[in-house]
């Protein structure tokens, strides 16, 4: 049974945290690049 | 003529890095939010709705996790692949972005399987891990996965001669794909043999198998939605690139 919660625990949490992950590194090439065309 | 000259190529609109940008910025959080309810359903269903197993107990409920992860591991590759070869024939900067998108989710379920995979097969056969053609061959899919997240510093930095040798690696690693699915039939292995896709229908009852099922429907829309999230980022760091190099000297090359 502790396998069973480890896996799922692993597995909800890896998948939170590569969306969290994927938000932000997503908003920060966006950013990035609105900050470049502005100097531009 | 101009609406004749539309209407055959409108989904080569959809493959302007400007377009697919607007696709991938309206449809990621949809796809997000319906695949994790979705998922969550399923995974509810097999945990606590689904029977239990006459064998394994309540320790089989490791598949609605474990055999979706694989599945997509699998799947997300042979898109990369198929990605690849399109950089490499087309050399379109679409194919360039999906490539550099599927790889880190692509690793992130290869890993997964192989963690899950592992959790499951120490209560069942009481060890972690063996090195049966199953399990090392998708063992080599997620160190084929590291390799193409490697590689793809090349591509972000728009060396592209250098950066082919990601193309042609993952070109390469989809001779793996038929290994992994065949390997429980060629070679004797502690993985059970296939359950689902058999010539004599699944193997899998049920009342098991539709939790599966829409866990794995649920998975399969979380990672489109984070595929899209990261090529909407790569479109951005493309087009960044791009300007950086028409002008340089602009006051942000310390970025």
């Amino acid at each position: 049974m502790i396998y069973l919660m480890l896996s799922y625990a692993i597995c909800l949490l890896s998948l939170l945290g590569f969306g969290f992950w994927a938000i932000t590194w997503g908003k920060s090439q966006e950013k990035t690049w609105q900050d470049c065309t502005k100097d531009v | 003529m101009s609406t004749q000259g539309k209407s055959p190529l409108l989904w080569k609109n959809y493959l302007r890095p400007q377009k697919f940008l607007s696709v991938a910025q309206s449809w990621a959080p949809r796809l997000l939010c319906s695949g994790i309810l979705v998922f969550l359903f399923g995974i509810i269903w097999g945990l606590f709705l689904a029977p239990t197993d006459a064998q394994q107990g309540e320790g089989y409920r490791i598949l609605y996790l474990h055999a979706p992860c694989a599945w997509l591991a699998l799947g997300l590759y042979a898109a990369m692949g198929g990605a690849s070869g399109a950089a490499l024939i087309w050399k379109h900067p679409l194919s360039y972005t999906v490539t550099l998108a599927l790889a880190p989710v692509g690793t992130l379920f290869a890993a997964l399987c192989l963690i899950t995979g592992s959790l499951w097969g120490q209560p069942m056969w009481g060890t972690w891990w063996v090195w049966d053609a199953r399990l090392t061959s998708m063992f080599i899919l997620f160190m084929l996965y590291v390799g193409a997240l490697w590689l793809r510093i090349d591509l972000h930095t728009y060396r592209l001669r250098e950066a082919s040798g990601l193309f042609y690696l993952n070109l390469m690693g989809l001779l793996n794909l038929p290994v992994i699915k065949f390997s429980v039939e060629w070679w004797t292995t502690l993985h059970q043999p296939a359950s689902l896709l058999r010539l004599n229908g699944p193997a899998i009852a049920t009342e098991i198998l539709i939790p599966l099922l829409i866990s794995a429907v649920g998975l399969m829309l979380i990672a489109t939605g984070f595929v899209l999230l990261l090529v909407r980022g790569e479109i951005y760091k493309l087009k960044f690139q791009n300007l950086q190099r028409v002008a340089p000297f602009h006051g942000k090359e310390s970025l």
